[in-house]
């Protein structure tokens, strides 16, 4: 089963903190959403306003049309993974598993079959009796899972599920979360401070920050085209440019920013509502630096800079570049080109990667 | 290396000091309830269980011995539920004047079972209320009330929360969560605070005193049995009361402590 989620004008308060301001937003039915933001944006407080924990001070909830905001969480058709697994210590896997059917009334026979179906489907079925403390964290992950999913939820929240485990052991959880929530269907909508995790499972992702939705969208729209600086910093790592808004003309934009003067399609503008004389960053991407043989014309030339130390990360060579302005700018660039500690090179970009962002 | 040993000799000699001073009187009490005379004391004149005999054939120590269980158990299980949903309501729940409350109720432990006993007795003369086994029973809740509180309270965590918060998610109501999840979960420390309290209840003496007439617990029988003067039969007496509580102790080691242990 699976639900729309929409989130109309909610707002929370914790005495005089904010923890949300206004926010608006739907989530298709069957889709992998991720509220991505740092710690005290507000994503876990959204999330118990979605399960029910919390009765949000102003707004409401709508699961597939239907307006649950007074709905406890034992009514609600919401499921919520929590950080600690919070698996019950005293039962077995199965009993474990098997307890919101326990709630439902259902016979013993039916839950033992159910829970041993859902075991199975995360790689348990051999560890049904066996108590959480015997797991490791990624197999009691597993059992919180089983548990939260046999109940059939029409949505399911995961309170940053994958934090406590090692890298290597959450890149495999996020595929087997994604590929199982593609095989059941159900709304997913997960809590996470790692924009990496985001982008690996996400449909959609929304970006918090104090309480507010930055920016929200396709991770590839976030990352290539995102609307806020905050958004453009946290997913990824942004170099920002300030400058001003010079003129408009037809559909080009020219600004005046530190390292000098150019001209960009107005595409480059996500923000429609841009101004001549307004404040703005001028935001690339490390990787869309262009290395010192390529020929593209379609560039922007930030004027000679100074390598101020380099890496060699492997698929690139990351390079920190030292400008006229006095800052310093990363560049990816490629492994072949040779590059030197204190030698000159131009800081040129591809001007189609370029976002111009209301500063 | 002279010096090492020394170390060495001066800390078993201490730690033998150290246990010779808690356990010697207990071990004289024991065997000088195997004596073969009239008198428990020096020397020991051989081995005999006739004052063993004369324990088990006394009406009146065995009818008081079966006092002492009824109220050790039903007072600790009432300690028990009363300090289980105080810690309860003070762990989970927003109240005011938490800090007063915690204090209030954990502040008995600091008073004197002999003030306890002198104000439950001048209320109950002020009520019309007989001294009787009920009323030892209502003084031993006084006094294990805050233990078992004090127990509990102290291993009820924010970690479980979100287990309770996870049982309520999947469909349980208050009590479901409650009878389900949190008794199940907490059992380790609310067994612990049970056999706590039962021991506590099983060797109290001035509260079954002052507030018992006819019906008395062992604790004072073994008083007035003292006031005829001393006596093997005491001892056995005494030796007795020792064993059960030893067996109390292992049991709640092995079905306590060992859990907890294991988590």
């Amino acid at each position: 089963m699976t639900a729309t989620v929409e989130i109309k004008q909610v707002s929370h308060r914790f005495g005089d903190f904010t923890a949300l301001n206004n926010i608006n937003l739907t989530i298709e039915a069957g889709s992998f959403a991720v509220l991505l933001g740092p710690s005290g944006c507000g994503k876990t407080t959204l999330l118990s306003v979605l399960g029910g924990f919390l009765h949000p001070t102003a707004g409401s909830v709508h699961l597939g049309g239907t307006d649950v905001t007074n709905v406890p969480p034992a009514k609600r058709a919401t499921t919520t993974m929590f950080q600690d697994y919070a698996l019950f210590p005293h039962m077995n896997l199965q009993d474990n598993v098997g307890f919101g059917l326990r709630m439902q009334g259902q016979s013993k026979k039916q839950r033992l079959s159910k829970s041993a179906e859902l075991l199975a489907l995360v790689g348990l079925e051999d560890s049904k009796r066996k108590k959480p403390h015997e797991l490791s964290g990624g197999q009691r992950q597993r059992v919180a899972l089983a548990r939260a999913l046999a109940v059939n939820p029409d949505v399911l929240l995961l309170d940053e599920p994958l934090g406590a485990l090692d890298l290597k052991l959450r890149r495999q959880m996020q595929d087997e979360l994604k590929a199982i929530q593609r095989r059941i269907g159900t709304t997913f909508i997960h809590v996470t401070h790692d924009q990496e995790e985001a982008m690996a499972i996400a449909d959609k992702i929304i970006v918090m920050n104090e309480g507010q939705v930055e920016d929200q969208g396709t991770p590839e729209s976030i990352y290539l085209k995102p609307k806020t600086v905050f958004s453009a910093a946290f997913m990824g790592e942004a170099n920002l440019l300030q400058g001003r808004i010079d003129k408009f003309a037809d559909d080009i934009i020219t600004v005046n920013t530190d390292l000098g003067q150019f001209s960009l399609n107005k595409k480059c503008c996500v923000n429609s509502n841009v101004n001549v004389n307004d404040n703005v960053k001028i935001c690339f991407r490390p990787e869309h630096v262009l290395a010192q043989d390529n020929t593209m014309d379609n560039n922007v030339n930030l004027g000679n800079t100074r390598v101020s130390d380099r890496a060699f990360f492997g698929s690139h060579q990351r390079c920190q570049l030292l400008a006229d302005d006095g800052k310093t700018y990363i560049a990816n660039l490629p492994q072949s080109q040779l590059i030197k500690n204190d030698s000159v090179m131009q800081l040129r970009i591809n001007s189609e990667s370029i976002v111009v962002l209301l500063a | 290396m002279p010096g090492k040993w020394l170390q060495k000799i001066l800390t078993t000699v201490y730690t033998l000091l150290l246990y010779g001073f808690i356990f010697l009187p207990v071990v004289v009490l024991v065997l000088f309830s195997f004596q073969d005379s009239r008198l428990p004391i020096m020397p020991f004149k051989g081995a005999t269980l006739r004052w063993y005999e004369a324990v088990l054939a006394d009406s009146r120590l065995i009818d008081s011995l079966i006092n002492s269980f009824i109220v050790a158990m039903s007072s600790s299980v009432v300690a028990v539920v009363l300090g289980f949903l105080a810690a309860y309501a003070l762990a989970r729940f927003h109240l005011p004047a938490k800090g007063l409350q915690r204090a209030l109720l954990t502040a008995p432990l600091t008073v004197s079972y002999l003030i306890i006993a002198l104000g439950l007795l001048i209320m109950f003369n002020a009520l019309g209320v007989a001294p009787s086994l009920w009323t030892v029973g209502i003084g031993h809740v006084v006094i294990n009330t805050p233990l078992c509180f004090a127990i509990i309270y102290s291993q009820m965590g924010d970690h479980q929360v979100n287990i309770e918060r996870a049982a309520n998610d999947l469909g349980a109501n208050e009590w479901q969560t409650l009878l389900l999840v949190t008794v199940p979960m907490m059992l380790p420390s609310i067994l612990a605070s049970f056999f706590l309290a039962v021991t506590f209840s099983w060797d109290e003496f001035i509260i079954s005193f002052l507030l018992s007439r006819f019906e008395v617990t062992l604790p004072v029988e073994i008083w007035s049995m003292l006031r005829s003067g001393l006596n093997p039969k005491t001892n056995a007496a005494g030796s007795l009361v020792f064993m059960i509580s030893i067996v109390l102790l292992l049991v709640a080691e092995l079905l306590v402590f060992r859990r907890i242990k294991q988590k």
